[in-house]
């Protein structure tokens, strides 16, 4: 089930800068990037940035490619891209397949990659899918949704590096594709944009978190609307305020899986419960006085109680004042037991069950 | 009434055992240690509930599952968590949830061993104090004679400070002040025999075994242990009673030790006094061995027990008292109390000697509350034969002194100095024959009447304290008195008369050590 009662996008303008960029970060469950740079590229190109959404049923096209950056969110905060990266891996892709690419999807809606993929398609003048291969956002390639997929379908990834290193991998799996990619990010500037593709849009129409785009759009709204308060905004999305209060603790440390694995604990100072956030790159789980609450794939995000803006984990520091808004993952991952296994919380080395949501989330 | 978590942390056992979060004052009824992280835990909790968890592998991360095994053990109606942090302890965010949820964390560096303790003080056994009792045998065993090394090594086992306090619970080591109350509880049980338990406070409680030594009164071994502990309680007791004879031992050999030193020094003393004069190289030589400078000047101090006493046992009290009060003297016992001297290389000043008297006046006065004495002080003299002298004195002076009450029962010999200056004076040729023809009379009638005459006088005409000082009834000293009167023909209500024969007496009264006036 989709986020139901949704208006369908059509168009991305201007306008909807703002409402996509906080949405993409809500999406992005503590992870996913900082959308600032790309947002402000997007605004000041004015009545330039427009965009056409398709919906993955429309049947106009054919081909497409899945963008986005590996690497490590930090160093392109801090090494930001050129804006030339996206459109080369999208043409080295062309190149190599012989075959253009009509529309292009983020890899992942949570985060910086939307708004990268939506300046993309407004650069190369080709629709924006409305879908995504995550719902949220993830650390790891081999978590897209194309991989539930017993014939996965067949696709390379074309990666260009910020110092103009172009890379076509063509791996026979996910895993393979991953350990390559990262052994060229490694020695070549910390990160890459990347163009996943080409994919035949009917081969993978049901292996697509379908209507990404517009869900992080309506977030983004509806948080506009409700400004600081959690609990309005989460009434309207379906969500609920499942922690409040002060952070207390946050802890780090290494981790094989995830790159990094943290833990924070956040103290209601009205009724003294104690909840603790478990993240990786992203927030992953979390418990109130000891009890499962919410987990992966569900959308778990800190909001600043103060100013209602999402808190990166990175940015997580002791006395923070938080509200812990948990929204329903992508219908696409519940819809099926063998998909949720790919998201759930074992795939990030935490040894428990997915917990499903309490209350079912409500058409608005 | 079950033991609080509180009570069982101040046991020696859990000595590594700290509370991080939450209270301490919570009832711990039953413990049970399970192994695995906090997640088999969890597990395993369902099944087997108890008040008290020992998680026994150490714990590597305060997280999530972590906070799911408080929640856990909050269901559970476990009240106390112990465990060993593998790395960093808790944080904040672990602490406010036990808080919350009201499950103390307890850190213990062995959980292992907090766990055994717990086990042992919870349920109802004997094996502590089996094993207590067998430890502290083998330390008695290995320690060596000293008193004080054996407690030491007692109090290794054992784990608690030790006491060694008096039939009347006064600590002769240690640091406790017990109440009255206390105080007589272990007045009354010394007779029995019988180990006591003496509550303090809220929280502790004296547990204290008599020490026999076969000479007077049992002393108290005994320690302060936890309230509310019957089974540490029981291992204490019967620990402390095995002490109590290895401690009893070492105090009767200290005893013996005492006592030889004590009659030897005695036996030293009585040869230098019938040397008199001439000290014989084997008598000088003892005295020197034993730490005595004969060629010095020399005060006496005659210290005597207005009650029966024990000058063995209380010679390090007396030394101490004085030593408090800056007098470094030599000390010899005798039967009813003590002779003890100062010696000086050089002849101190008079200054000097009025401020030792003081000082010895002082260090009475703090002996008081153990020991009630009569203490006289001999005039300054050099030598070996003016030691013996101003002994001599000192012993005259505390003889008088016992009858004094308004000095505080203490004399000092130079406080009699207007009556030498007096003496002095009659020293003459003309005055001694008088003297001698005017208690002539008496002497014919046996020597006993002129020591009374001297005495009646000494003592301002008062036939109490002539019968006190004599020994004497008071009937038979005014016997005397009126027979004196009749001898002599005089009437001694008549001052001129009193005058004339004090002085008369003065004069031809013999030295105490015997030697002539001049």
């Amino acid at each position: 089930m989709e986020v139901t009662g949704t208006a369908r996008l059509s168009l991305l303008t201007g306008a909807d800068i703002d409402a996509l960029s906080l949405g993409a970060e809500v999406l992005g469950s503590g992870g996913g990037g900082k959308v600032d740079n790309h947002a402000r590229v997007a605004r000041a190109l004015g009545p330039a940035f427009r965009v056409q959404v398709a919906d993955a049923a429309s049947p106009g096209i054919r081909s497409l490619a899945a963008v986005g950056y590996i690497g490590s969110t930090m160093i392109i905060q801090e090494k930001v891209p050129s804006g030339a990266e996206m459109p080369a891996a999208v043409a080295a892709l062309e190149r190599w397949s012989g075959s253009p690419v009509q529309a292009v999807m983020p890899m992942q809606v949570g985060g910086m990659i939307s708004l990268a993929a939506a300046l993309l398609a407004s650069e190369l003048g080709r629709p924006l899918l409305d879908a995504d291969l995550v719902g949220r956002a993830t650390p790891r390639l081999d978590q897209l949704s194309l991989h539930t997929s017993a014939q996965a379908p067949s696709a390379a990834l074309a990666a260009v590096t910020p110092g103009g290193l172009s890379v076509v991998i063509d791996a026979p799996g996910p895993a393979d594709m991953e350990a390559a990619m990262r052994g060229v990010i490694a020695r070549s500037g910390g990160w890459a944009a990347f163009a996943l593709g080409p994919l035949d849009r009917s081969e993978v129409r049901d292996v697509v978190v379908t209507g990404s785009i517009s869900r992080a759009v309506e977030i983004g709204r509806v948080l506009g609307e409700t400004g600081r308060s959690a609990a309005a905004a989460a009434e309207r999305l379906g969500g609920r305020v499942a922690a409040r209060g002060r952070l207390l603790e946050v802890t780090r440390r290494d981790d094989q899986l995830t790159f990094v694995h943290g833990s924070a604990a956040l103290q209601d100072p009205d009724t003294g419960q104690v909840a603790r956030l478990e993240m990786g790159s992203e927030y992953l789980y979390l418990t109130v006085d000891g009890e499962p609450a919410a987990s992966v794939p569900s959308i778990i995000c800190a909001l600043d109680a103060r100013t209602g803006q999402p808190v990166e984990t990175v940015d997580l520091r002791p006395g923070l004042d938080l509200n812990v808004l948990v929204l329903p993952p992508a219908g696409f991952w519940t819809a099926d037991e063998n998909r949720a296994r790919l998201v759930d919380p074992r795939s990030y080395g935490i040894d428990a069950d997915i917990i499903r949501p309490r209350q079912p989330c409500r058409p608005r | 009434m079950p033991a609080t978590l509180s009570q069982l942390l101040a046991l020696p056992a859990l000595a590594g055992a700290d509370v991080v979060a939450g209270s301490g004052e919570v009832p711990v009824t039953d413990v049970t240690g399970l192994p695995g992280t906090p997640r088999e835990v969890s597990r395993l909790l369902a099944a087997d509930r108890a008040s008290a968890v020992v998680l026994l592998n150490p714990v590597n991360h305060f997280d999530t599952q972590f906070d799911v095994l408080l929640r856990r053990c909050a269901r559970a109606g476990v009240t106390a968590l112990f465990f060993l942090p593998a790395a960093d302890p808790p944080a904040s965010g672990t602490l406010a949830l036990a808080g919350h949820l009201g499950v103390t964390l307890v850190t213990a560096d062995d959980p292992w061993r907090a766990s055994v303790a717990l086990h042992e003080q919870l349920c109802d056994t004997t094996a502590p104090a089996a094993r207590l009792t067998r430890l502290v045998a083998e330390a008695a065993l290995d320690a060596g004679p000293g008193v004080a090394e054996t407690l030491a090594a007692l109090e290794a086992v054992i784990g608690y400070r030790l006491l060694l306090l008096s039939p009347s619970g006064q600590p002769f080591s240690g640091d406790i002040q017990l109440s009255r109350q206390a105080r007589d509880i272990l007045s009354t049980s010394a007779a029995t025999g019988r180990p006591v338990t003496v509550p303090l406070d809220r929280d502790e409680q004296l547990v204290a075994a008599p020490v026999g030594t076969g000479i007077g009164k049992r002393n108290w071994l005994g320690t302060r242990i936890p309230r509310g502990l019957p089974a540490e309680t029981r291992a204490i007791t019967s620990a402390l009673q095995t002490a109590s004879v290895a401690v009893g031992h070492r105090l009767a050999l200290a005893r013996l030790v005492d006592e030889r030193d004590a009659r030897h020094r005695t036996a030293l003393l009585d040869e230098l006094r019938a040397a008199g004069q001439s000290v014989p190289p084997s008598v000088a030589q003892r005295a020197i061995a034993a730490g005595w400078r004969l060629d010095a000047w020399h005060i006496g101090i005659r210290v005597q027990a207005r009650s029966e006493v024990d000058p063995v046992a209380l010679r390090d009290d007396v030394e101490a008292a004085l030593g408090a009060h800056g007098v470094a003297i030599d000390l010899v016992e005798q039967d009813d109390g003590w002779v003890a001297w100062t010696s000086h290389d050089s002849e101190p000043p008079l200054t000097e000697v009025q401020e030792l008297a003081t000082r010895v006046r002082r260090a009475q006065a703090a002996l008081r509350r153990q020991l009630a004495t009569n203490i006289g002080v001999g005039s300054l003299q050099p030598g070996p034969a003016g030691l013996i002298r101003s002994i001599g004195e000192a012993a005259d002076a505390a003889r008088l002194a016992k009858t004094r009450p308004e000095t505080g029962h203490f004399l000092h010999i130079d406080k009699l100095g207007l009556a030498q200056l007096l003496l002095a004076w009659t020293q003459t040729d003309t005055f001694l024959p008088a003297a001698r023809e005017l208690l002539a009379p008496l002497d014919r009638s046996g020597g006993q009447l002129r020591a009374t005459l001297a005495t009646y006088l000494d003592s301002g005409a008062s036939v109490n304290e002539t019968s006190a000082i004599l020994g004497l009834h008071r009937n038979t000293v005014t016997n005397r008195i009126a027979q004196i009167q009749r001898i002599l023909g005089v009437d001694l209500t008549d001052p001129e008369t009193r005058l004339a024969l004090h002085l008369a007496t003065r004069t031809l009264t013999p030295r105490r050590d015997g030697e002539e006036p001049r």
